[in-house]
């Protein structure tokens, strides 16, 4: 209910105290009054719940507080507009997208580290405040940012180390893109132990990634890849393997038997078993031995042949052994 | 019985004014909205360019439906404001009631008020002129019977109750 003044010419105007502004009453219906602040309560709730997840909880915080009745208001006097359910349901709408995705980033958070990184920071405060009570605020204030930003950094981290981590995601993703998520996340790694964590994770992936091309038959790239990975890593016997068996695939079998070779003297059982089948070895007759009845051999093959040692009892053949790639 | 304000020009022009409609918000012009202010100024203006007697309920109604909005509950102050300004521009204009003057009756109707409603104006605004009435009528110390029995026609075309032209004649002396 709304009294527009001054639409009556002022030598018009008759008991002007009784057709005053503000003499007006709310017309909203229990129902709507309930479900709005039912809806705010609710939403309160969900951003005291956030409070961990700064962003969350000041999401939750407009939404609730976009609710209220007198704010609605607030928003139609001050924006000259009529906060309609369609307009209403557009913007909450809108302002949902950015909280399911930090919703989702706080779940995966969660699940690689257990914590959010900055449940984590904020758990760290009051032991870090203990340790040094007597600094002054803007040290304190200084302190307080860098934990921030070192928070967000941990969580930037750990959200490509849990791409990186993940088989099925990472099945997904082109070798170029591991590289990229490499470059980030190893920028972002300060520590030499969160390096190391990177260094895995990546190591991990590119492996993942060999595996999945070899599989789909990309013998290929996934010769190309590892090409590239055993620079870094010349020795590292799963990767000889995988190297000689596309070799194997692609028909070099020279190429294949030297990288099976290496893979061998560094232990590898799969790699002896692999090489026994594409480089066997190969017996040649060279000649033959009479073996006397005593067990002793003779090169002799005429008469009184092992006369002094029980005689004859046989002939056996005498091999030479090699193989196609020496 | 005379009053100053009779002699003025408001005597003769109906009490409406045209006023320009209010401009459309940024937001508004996005969501296509109109400010619902222009339909009670779009009421004003109708009243202030068009005789009494050509404008119709249906008007009315037509105006609120163009602009989305229940003029009578959105702005119900606007509505009575529209009849009590055009009830004392009646009462200058005949000087001693409006019995006969039909067109308060149509104004009612196509302004949608009820008879309540437009009772409780007519012993809001027929108050200020009893009261100034008979302020007058004993100026000169003296209140005779013919002032006394005119007083009473005039309370009785203001269709004012007992009950106040009793409190006022209290307050004033009589």
């Amino acid at each position: 209910m709304k009294y527009i003044p001054n639409l009556i010419p002022d030598n018009a105007k008759v008991i002007p105290e009784y057709f005053v502004s503000g003499h007006t009453t709310d017309q909203t219906s229990f129902a709507k009054k309930f479900f709005t602040t039912a809806g705010a309560v609710f939403l309160y709730m969900l951003a005291l719940g956030s409070i961990p997840h700064p962003p969350l909880a000041i999401l939750f915080f407009i939404m609730a507080t976009g609710l209220l009745l007198p704010v609605h208001r607030w928003l139609e006097r001050k924006l000259r507009f009529t906060f309609t359910s369609i307009i209403k349901a557009a913007v909450y709408s809108l302002l949902l997208i950015p909280s399911f995705i930090l919703i989702v980033n706080s779940a995966d958070d969660i699940k690689a580290g257990g914590k959010p990184a900055v449940v984590e920071a904020s758990e760290k405060q009051p032991a870090e405040k203990q340790a040094s009570p007597q600094k002054d605020p803007a040290q304190a204030q200084a302190q307080h940012l860098l934990m921030v930003q070192d928070s967000i950094r941990k969580d930037s981290l750990s959200k490509d180390l849990v791409l990186l981590n993940n088989p099925d995601k990472i099945a997904n993703i082109s070798f170029d893109e591991i590289d990229k998520r490499y470059d980030h996340a190893i920028a972002l790694a300060t520590s030499p132990e969160e390096k190391a964590q990177v260094d895995r994770a990546v190591e991990q992936a590119r492996t993942a990634s060999v595996s999945r091309l070899m599989k789909s038959k990309k013998y290929n790239d996934a010769l190309n890849i590892l090409t590239v990975l055993m620079i870094d890593h010349p020795n590292d016997v799963s990767m000889l393997y995988q190297r000689a068996l596309c070799y194997d695939k692609l028909g070099d079998d020279e190429e294949a038997v030297k990288d099976l070779r290496k893979a061998m003297e560094l232990g590898s059982a799969e790699a002896n078993t692999l090489h026994e089948k594409i480089n066997p070895e190969i017996k040649k007759v060279t000649g033959y031995v009479t073996r006397c009845c005593d067990g002793s051999t003779s090169y002799s093959t005429g008469r009184g042949t092992c006369s002094h040692h029980g005689g004859v009892c046989g002939r056996e053949p005498e091999y030479e052994t090699s193989r196609k790639y020496e | 019985m005379k009053h100053p304000e009779n002699m003025n020009s408001m005597t003769t022009q109906p009490p409406y004014q045209i006023v320009p409609l209010v401009n459309k918000s940024f937001l508004q012009s996005l969501f296509k909205q109109q400010p619902d202010e222009n339909a009670i100024i779009a009421v004003n203006n109708l009243l202030a360019t068009t005789p009494m007697e050509q404008i119709n309920r249906a008007m009315i109604l037509k105006i609120g439906v163009e602009y989305k909005v229940d003029i009578n509950k959105m702005f119900p102050l606007n509505m009575q404001e529209f009849y009590a300004a055009y009830l004392n521009f009646i009462l200058r204009k005949h000087q001693v009631g409006y019995e006969d003057d039909n067109s308060l009756q149509h104004l009612q109707g196509i302004l949608g008020l009820s008879n309540e409603k437009v009772q409780e104006l007519h012993e809001r605004v027929g108050k200020i002129w009893y009261e100034k009435a008979l302020k007058k009528c004993v100026k000169n110390g003296v209140f005779s019977h013919g002032e006394e029995k005119a007083m009473a026609n005039y309370a009785r075309n203001l269709r004012l109750p007992e009950k106040i032209t009793s409190t006022l004649r209290a307050e004033v002396g009589v």
